[in-house]
């Protein structure tokens, strides 16, 4: 065996070139594979570690959505349950907060009690300062944002040390601000603008009207999860919910993982076809080698070893460099994709992690440089030993011939399902399916560009002619860089109709151009004075609340619906839109978000019994929106017209949380006013521009695996470049010979290598745009209807960027041949 | 559009004997390679068989028929004999470095010690000495001849077969590899069997077979009686029989 080894080891160091760009086609596919894991393995790690923060020490939630919540001797109850060893109550209330000295008008601000300095058993973001000393009466924390919106838009903001006023059971009391909070990490039952008291404080100057919608549970050693929780509702039935604050951390790479999956495996296509490539390049180059060793007496599966050989040092070789490259590029996609306000993901693989990459991207170059040398060792002797047949045509194989077709139609089956694994499945088919198909569709394109540029470019006609002469080798070529141009023109479209989806989102969502944004609720006049500013044409309130329908807490936004039905905004995709606002006007109804009528199944005309503060009153849904403001629960709420919802829900829903601003031009009227409320405006076209950042974002992992798929493939670009011109030396000597000068024929080898990568990003594109459109389809939700938009500046960056790429390549070995004199050129075999 | 078949050879028969030194010559495209091929193992004939030491070449798998055209059949090719990222040496050990990548119940694997003395005598023997670590592409075209001839022999096989040997040599290092080749015949008995167009280079033969249109239609036997091995062989019976055929 050493002596194979000797003889690839030889062979390798005869071509150091085309083995560099084979161990980088390895290298980069096991890099790529090995990236994703990262990405995925430490962006879950760290969304559970951050679920794990967020639950703080609970084990169990229960939760009840009545009126008071959860009575005390329930609470009691809870924590007699076996294997509970804590229960600790949620205590809230609204109150009216403002400066000291303030009247009994002011802002409502949610008061949580804390016990032993956390809320619920979860602990409490502190800022600066501290929180109230357990036992407190007199001292209070408040969420950083209430500083400035406490004080009404008069005065400095609040600052430690300082006393605000909270309306109490006795009346206005003055409370010493010790410390600015950021929230509790506790989720959706917390809000943004908190104040913090200790329990002791809680139960009695603000005892009167307490709330307990929450009671955290911590279980002894052996308790579960499910065991709790069934003995819970077996005390207290359906009147209770049960959460698992631990559970539910999904992967913030979920949604993208099976675009991901589908990106990392035509990767690991192309890097096996560039290995096909050169290894089919190399035994082409050696068939006289290959003839001689079985003259010598080499058998068939002597040659396939020693090529084999040669082909698995090779990809060993890239297997280091493909490790330490999957590591810096998984730090880069954990670097760009991680929150900034969660610790940095882990970059340390599993052992299994960094085999699964090595087996992947190993096997896949492989498979793919053994295919060509089981050919290749079978070669009939007297056909190796035979001179290269340079005027030769190579023939399209009867095998790929009819595997495309069959391919094709496992593709178009896979097509017309919307699951999204399906769909990748049928990606992939099709584009084996077209890649098999090559050495028939690539000819025509290439005749085709040589057609068009040839007024342009005198050496384009006989420059085609040599590449479709080689009809095989151009067609393996095209294919890998066709797939790669292909994923990235997919993914590329497909995050095109994305972001055209989510403009189109909140372009309906705000009827005005700016949104003022409160950390309290704010009240009426507030608005009005906002409205009242120059510059300011219209403004909008919108108030966000959370009421029990149908049994469950829903997330109800209250708007206006005299100015949606005015100035546009709300797409109604089920019933008439006039009629639906006009409803929305007039009775106690809703308009409902598209994706809770999938999860709830209620449609247009759907009675829902609504608890409010006249009794259940049952609202008809009078529309479907495509979408709708978020709700508190990380889902989309209801939409009611304001005035009914002060009518039915009574003071707690005057004000406004939001405001939509029409400006008469410049933003820069409201940025004062809405700052000295301690509120924040925003441009909507900024909100777009930040919603479409997160979109590319996500997509931008897919696309960067695309766009190393398509740096893997011009590898084998650059072989057969290098192959094309050093078997066309002797070609070019003889037309030398006859008259063709220097700088014609370097024309002539830069206009084959622009044509040959030129067609294959043309046939990417298109196969590019033919499978964005079942990846668009799967990617379909009722909530999230993604069209078809052709991604003009990808496809043009591609075409530029790859022909170039090919062009430069192209020049060093062609200036080699220019420059090689005639009568050695002829020598050449 | 396909092409009949073209018939290369036919109807040859054809027996020669151990230690025989034979040459086949005749016009270009008379089958003469092709016989060559045949009889090599190379390529199978659409009819007949090829014997060699009792065994039906044709007969074997091709696993078998590479083993065996390894262990018995030595071949010299016109050009490009040798493999390229090998030195000179490597290129001669190779039949015997393939025989032992797939040693056999009736042969041991042969130690390094023994490859290289083997070679190294092979060199030798074909004034070769010192150009061992020399690439092909180091040494000149009559030089690389004699090391494709020392590479035919490295495994010692029963029949040694040429293609034009000597056809892109001039005529001093054509003459070294023929006299070399003849040596071989006439003092170990080496069985050999050589194409050429050239008379002069048939001349070096024992015998002389004729071929033309793809049938052998001469058989001349010549005598070297008192010759040395290195001798320049006298080729005017040859060409004289040529010319009575209008060759």
């Amino acid at each position: 065996m050493i002596d194979l080894w000797l003889l690839a080891v030889r062979a390798i160091r005869a071509r150091p070139l085309r083995s560099v760009l084979t161990a980088s086609a390895v290298a980069l596919g096991i890099a790529v594979v090995l990236a994703v894991q990262i990405a995925i393995q430490g962006l879950t790690v760290q969304a559970g570690e951050a679920q794990l923060q967020q639950a703080g020490a609970s084990s169990l939630d229960v939760r009840v959505d009545s009126a008071a919540g959860l009575v005390p001797a329930q609470v009691t109850t809870l924590a007699g349950l076996p294997g509970v060893v804590q229960a600790v109550p949620l205590y809230e209330k609204q109150v009216t907060a403002g400066p000291a000295g303030s009247s009994l008008q002011g802002d409502t601000v949610t008061l949580v009690g804390l016990q032993d300095s956390s809320a619920a058993l979860r602990s409490v973001g502190v800022v600066s300062g501290r929180l109230p000393v357990p036992g407190s009466t007199s001292e209070v924390a408040i969420d950083q944002g209430l500083s400035t919106a406490l004080t009404g838009g008069f005065g400095t903001p609040i600052q430690i040390g300082q006393k605000i006023q909270l309306i109490t059971g006795t009346g206005p009391d003055l409370f010493t601000v010790v410390g600015f909070t950021s929230g509790t990490s506790g989720g959706p039952s917390f809000t943004r603008d908190a104040v913090f008291v200790d329990n002791v404080a809680m139960l009695g100057a603000f005892g009167l009207g307490v709330h307990t919608p929450l009671v955290a549970l911590r279980f002894g050693p052996g308790a579960t999860v499910a065991a709790v929780s069934s003995e819970v509702h077996a005390r207290f039935g359906a009147a209770v919910t049960t959460y698992d604050p631990r559970a539910g951390a999904a992967s913030p790479l979920q949604d993208l993982q099976p675009l991901l999956v589908l990106a990392t495996v035509l990767s690991l296509i192309v890097g096996a076809g560039v290995t096909a490539n050169s290894a089919a390049l190399s035994a082409y180059e050696r068939r006289r080698e290959i003839g001689l060793l079985r003259a010598a007496g080499a058998s068939a599966r002597q040659v396939f070893r020693l090529f084999a050989a040669e082909v698995a040092t090779v990809a060993a070789a890239g297997v280091p460099v493909g490790i330490v490259a999957g590591l810096v590029l998984g730090g880069i996609f954990n670097s760009s994709l991680a929150p900034a306000d969660l610790a940095s993901p882990s970059l340390m693989p599993q052992v299994g992690q960094v085999l699964a990459a090595v087996a992947a991207g190993l096997g896949a170059a492989l498979i793919g440089g053994l295919l060509p040398l089981f050919a290749a060792a079978r070669l009939p002797i007297l056909d190796a030993l035979r001179p290269h047949p340079i005027g030769e045509h190579q023939r399209a194989g009867v095998l790929l011939r009819t595997a495309s077709p069959v391919l094709l139609v496992i593709a178009a089956a896979c097509f017309l399902s919307t699951a999204s694994g399906v769909v990748a499945l049928g990606v992939v088919a099709f584009l084996l399916g077209l890649a098999v198909a090559m050495p028939l569709v690539a000819p025509l394109v290439i005749r085709l560009i040589a057609w068009a540029i040839s007024p342009l470019v005198s050496g384009a006609q006989p420059g085609a002619a040599h590449l479709i002469r080689a009809r095989n080798r151009t067609a393996m070529t095209t294919a890998g860089l066709a797939i790669a141009v292909a994923t990235a023109v997919g993914v590329s479209a497909l995050s095109a109709g994305a972001l055209t989806a989510s403009d189109s989102w909140i372009t309906h969502l705000f009827v005005g151009d700016v949104l003022v944004s409160s950390p309290v609720t704010q009240n009426d006049q507030v608005a009005a004075q906002i409205e009242s500013s120059s510059g300011v044409a219209r403004a909008t309130p919108l108030r966000f609340l959370s009421e029990n329908v149908a049994g469950a807490a829903e997330g109800v936004a209250a708007i206006d619906p005299g100015a949606y039905s005015a100035f546009g905004g709300l797409d109604v995709i089920s019933g008439d839109r006039t009629a639906a606002l006009s409803a929305l006007e007039n009775g106690p109804s809703f308009l409902e978000p598209a994706g809770l009528a999938v999860a709830t199944g209620w449609t247009v005309g759907s009675q829902l019994p609504v608890q409010t503060q006249e009794g259940i009153v049952y609202f008809t849904i009078a529309g479907v929106i495509s979408h709708s403001f978020p709700a508190g629960d990380g889902g989309e709420s209801l939409v009611m017209a304001d005035d009914l919802a002060r009518t039915y829900f009574g003071a707690t829903a005057d004000g406004f949380d939001d405001l939509v601003v029409t400006t008469r031009g410049s933003q820069a009227a409201i940025d004062a006013t809405a700052a000295s409320y301690g509120m924040q405006a925003v441009a909507v076209s900024v909100i777009q521009r930040d919603a479409r950042d997160a979109l590319q974002h996500s997509i931008g992992l897919v696309l960067a695996i695309a766009i190393i798929s398509v740096i893997i493939a011009m590898l084998a670009v650059v072989n057969t470049l290098l192959v094309n011109v050093r078997q066309g030396t002797r070609e070019l000597a003889l037309l030398r010979a006859v008259g063709l000068g220097s700088r014609q024929a370097m024309r002539r080898v830069l206009t084959e290598a622009g044509i040959l990568a030129g067609a294959a990003t043309l046939i990417g594109v298109a196969a590019g745009c033919l499978i964005a459109v079942p990846m668009l389809q799967a990617s379909t939700t009722p909530a999230f209807v993604p069209g078809f938009v052709f991604p003009v500046e990808t496809v043009i960056v591609l075409i530029v960027l790859v022909v170039l790429a090919a062009v430069v390549a192209a020049i060093g070995p062609a200036r080699r041949a220019v420059r090689t004199s005639v009568l050695s050129a002829l020598r050449h075999e | 559009m396909s092409r009949p078949p073209r018939e290369a050879i036919r109807d040859v028969s054809l027996t020669v004997e151990s230690g025989d030194f034979v040459a086949i010559m005749g016009p270009s495209g008379c089958g003469k390679s092709t016989l060559l091929h045949i009889l090599g193992g190379l390529e199978p004939p659409d009819q007949g068989s090829v014997t060699i030491q009792g065994i039906d070449v044709y007969a074997l798998e091709d696993e078998e028929r590479s083993a065996f055209r390894r262990d018995h059949i030595g071949v010299v090719f016109q050009f490009f004999n040798l493999l390229p990222t090998l030195t000179a040496a490597e290129n001669v050990a190779l039949p015997l470095r393939l025989r032992n990548e797939a040693p056999s119940r009736h042969r041991q694997k042969l130690s390094r010690q023994v490859i290289g003395d083997r070679v190294n005598a092979l060199m030798d023997q074909l004034n070769l000495h010192g150009l061992q670590g020399h690439g092909p592409e180091e040494i000149s075209g009559g030089e690389q001849q004699r090391v494709a001839l020392a590479r035919a022999l490295a495994a010692s096989p029963s029949l040694l077969l040429a293609d034009e040997p000597t056809g892109n040599l001039d005529w001093t290092s054509g003459h070294e590899v023929m006299a070399l080749i003849t040596r071989l015949c006439r003092q170990e008995h080496q069985t050999a069997l050589l194409v050429t167009h050239d008379a002069r280079v048939a001349a070096y033969a024992d015998r002389v077979l004729i071929m033309r249109d793809g049938e052998v239609i001469d058989d001349v036997a010549l005598s070297h009686a008192g010759q040395a091995p290195d001798a320049i062989p006298d080729p005017s019976i040859l060409v004289g029989r040529l010319a009575k055929l209008e060759l």
